[in-house]
């Protein structure tokens, strides 16, 4: 009985991750007790709000066999058009700020798709491809320049609190949501996983494939678009090199999170928790005034370390399956 | 009358035979490289006739010799499967290895050789994780290549050097690897033409080479065969990790000194060499001398549009575009082909 209940909690990449969390927090704690506050989750949560928004929309990508590198530009991208229309004008209209900046990173997005999905383009191939064109894009449209005034009352959006949590943070809760709702209880949602499990046997049962695996990517892409809304926002200055490694930092958080690159598994609660707990890991660096150039190599370890017992798990866990189907079918 | 039918069909037989080894040379991949580098030395030329410079053209090697070895240890990893985003930060590494022994210890050929092993440990490491985990070697190889640029940054922080700053005042015979020439033709070509020769030896010619494809090609059986695949996947990786300090180092050589963030840039350009040069990302399809034909075109593509003053990021956006067309093209390209061929095989069914 004991064993089972071990199991179903191994089982559940998400309750691994937040019992990581957990032993993390606590092994801080004793560290510094101070660490252990509601002030450093919430400032958890700001500043992770565009990680994760990024590494859920990504998951849908993951989900479907796919991977998009390409996520980090297009975030720069649509955050460089966005904050440059907000400038240009003394009475920018929000609608079409949130239609450049939302409308940059579908665009992005639906490229990418047509040319994995129509184009037979490896999604690797294609956005490695558009990784270093979107950035390059970005910086023939600023000239190599930073973008370093974004007015004051959009900066607010990210000061003001609302039921005690930062904008950012609902931004997050409802993206969590809205995709959990999309991933769990829609039939496109739920065609996304048929389509990652076993891509021929998912166009057999009649699913339009190319146009699910077409629409992940436009997901993806549209969730860049929102992350780079809260960079403008929360950073205020967009450098030509915005959202750089936030893709290896996405991908990771997402496979952490449970969602495998094999596609057909994992979920969206899992990718946000992954993405959290790289957040709280670099958090409690700087929390910890470790030295600066230590980030990655600790960051590294860490995320190796955690791949490493993940993956063991996993693979105890289907050894153990496999084990039981033999008990069942020797008695 | 019998007879005479057999000798016809012997006939017919041969004719097509002869007539697809032809088509199959005409229409490789390797052709349509080759032509492709052809065009390109045709437009630059016309649009600034200094590109046409042969000892220029011979001298650019050295700009892009880096990404070529790379490509040429990425073929490897790729042809079996896997895929080495880490060979940029290995490169980062290595450099600042062979700059930090070479700042304690003043001998330069002990340095080198450290520089040398850090690769290859680092590329173990990564096929042992890659083992050990199960999981895509992806994920893997981007969580070491954090590791490895971080162990680069904090390394060069201790030989004295603050941050990005570089570790240099290497001796002449260092530096004389990459900017120095045997009978008038440069270093670079004589390196990168020995490294492919060894490369193309072990990935055709051996029975290594042999393995790496069908585990490229269908793990499974290759379990089934006895192939030690583990044994096969560590020793691959510390190849790719050895082609990257190679790479690395020679690129210290180039720039006379050592940074942390050298390379930094290099995994979209060698992956995008290895598979341009007919490197199938599924595993399984790989070529050297392809690849080889793909770092060329790629690096003059950049030297040419260098020359006719484009920027770099103008470059990348003109690189991308290159890759995707490319591998969208050949797909298209295989597509029709298949369709032809299947219509021209009804046809002849249809005569008999």
């Amino acid at each position: 009985m004991r064993k089972k209940f071990i199991n179903i909690i191994l089982k559940r990449s998400e309750i691994l991750v937040i019992i990581i969390l957990i032993i993390y927090f606590f092994l801080m704690g004793i560290k510094n007790p101070l660490f252990v506050r509601a002030d450093t989750v919430i400032r958890i949560l700001f500043n992770g709000a565009i990680l994760s928004i990024i590494s859920m929309g990504i998951s849908s990508v993951i989900i479907t066999k796919n991977i998009d590198v390409s996520v980090g530009s297009l975030l720069g991208l649509a955050a460089t058009f966005g904050a440059t229309y907000l400038n240009s004008t003394d009475h920018p209209s929000i609608l079409i700020f949130l239609l450049i900046t939302l409308g940059t990173g579908t665009l992005g997005g639906l490229f990418n798709g047509l040319g994995v999905a129509y184009g037979g383009v490896s999604s690797i191939i294609m956005t490695l491809g558009t990784m270093a064109m979107f950035r390059g894009i970005l910086t023939m449209y600023t000239g190599g320049s930073w973008i370093d005034t974004v007015p004051e009352w959009f900066l607010n959006f990210s000061r003001i609190k609302f039921l005690g949590l930062y904008y950012p943070i609902w931004v997050m809760i409802i993206s969590l949501i809205i995709l959990w709702i999309f991933f769990t209880k829609m039939k496109w949602g739920r065609y996304i996983y048929a389509t990652g499990n076993s891509i021929e046997g998912a166009r057999l049962i009649g699913i339009p494939v190319k146009m699910v695996v077409l629409s992940s990517f436009v997901i993806s892409g549209f969730f860049s678009g929102l992350a780079a809304l809260i960079y403008i926002s929360q950073i205020g200055t967009i450098p030509t090199q915005a959202g750089t490694g936030m893709e290896t930092q996405a991908i990771a958080s997402a496979v952490i999170g449970g969602v495998s690159l094999m596609g057909g598994t994992g979920n969206i609660l899992g990718a946000l928790l992954g993405a959290l707990l790289l957040e709280t890991i670099k958090y409690s660096l700087v929390f910890f005034k470790v030295p600066a150039y230590w980030n990655n190599v600790i960051s590294g370890f860490l995320l190796l370390f955690i791949v490493v017992i993940t993956s063991r798990i996993q693979i105890y866990l289907r050894q153990e399956k496999e084990r039981e189907i033999e008990e069942a079918l020797r008695r | 009358m019998k007879k005479h039918y057999a000798a016809n069909y012997m006939n017919e037989k041969k004719r097509f035979k002869n007539l697809n080894i032809v088509k199959r040379k005409l229409f490789s991949w390797q052709t349509t490289l080759i032509g492709l580098l052809i065009v390109e030395f045709v437009i630059f030329g016309s649009l600034n006739s200094r590109f046409l410079n042969i000892i220029n053209l011979m001298y650019s090697v050295g700009d892009f010799l880096y990404i070529a070895i790379a490509a040429l240890a990425m073929t490897c990893i790729i042809a079996a499967g896997g895929i080495d985003i880490s060979i940029g930060s290995i490169m980062g590494l290595s450099s600042i290895i062979t700059g930090f022994f070479w700042v304690k210890t003043s001998n330069i050929i002990l340095a080198t050789i450290l520089g040398l092993i850090s690769g290859v440990v680092a590329g173990t490491l990564n096929g042992i994780l890659i083992l050990i985990t199960q999981v895509n070697p992806l994920v893997i190889t981007l969580g070491s290549s954090f590791l490895f640029s971080g162990l680069a940054l904090t390394l060069s922080g201790f030989a004295g050097s603050t941050g990005f700053e570089g570790i240099s005042g290497f001796p002449d015979s260092f530096v004389y690897i990459v900017n120095g020439s045997i009978f008038n033709i440069p270093n670079p070509i004589w390196i990168l033409l020995i490294l492919t020769i060894i490369f193309y030896i072990l990935l055709h010619k051996t029975k290594f080479g042999r393995y790496l494809f069908l585990i490229g090609m269908n793990p499974e059986a290759a379990k089934y065969t006895g192939i030690e695949i583990k044994k096969l996947t560590i020793y691959n990786y510390a190849i790719s990790g050895l082609g990257g300090a190679i790479a690395g180092i020679l690129l210290v050589s180039y720039f006379t000194s050592a940074r942390s963030d050298l390379g930094a840039d290099a995994p979209l350009i060698v992956i995008t060499c290895a598979v341009l040069g007919g490197a199938s990302i599924y595993g399984g399809e790989g070529s050297i001398i392809g690849t080889l034909l793909a770092s060329l075109l790629v690096g003059y593509l950049k030297y040419g549009l260098q020359m006719i003053n484009i920027t770099s990021h103008q470059t990348n956006v003109f690189l991308g575009l290159v890759l995707i067309l490319t591998i969208s093209g050949r797909y298209f390209w295989d597509v029709l082909s298949t369709n032809y061929k299947n219509k021209e095989a009804v046809k002849r069914f249809k005569k008999t």
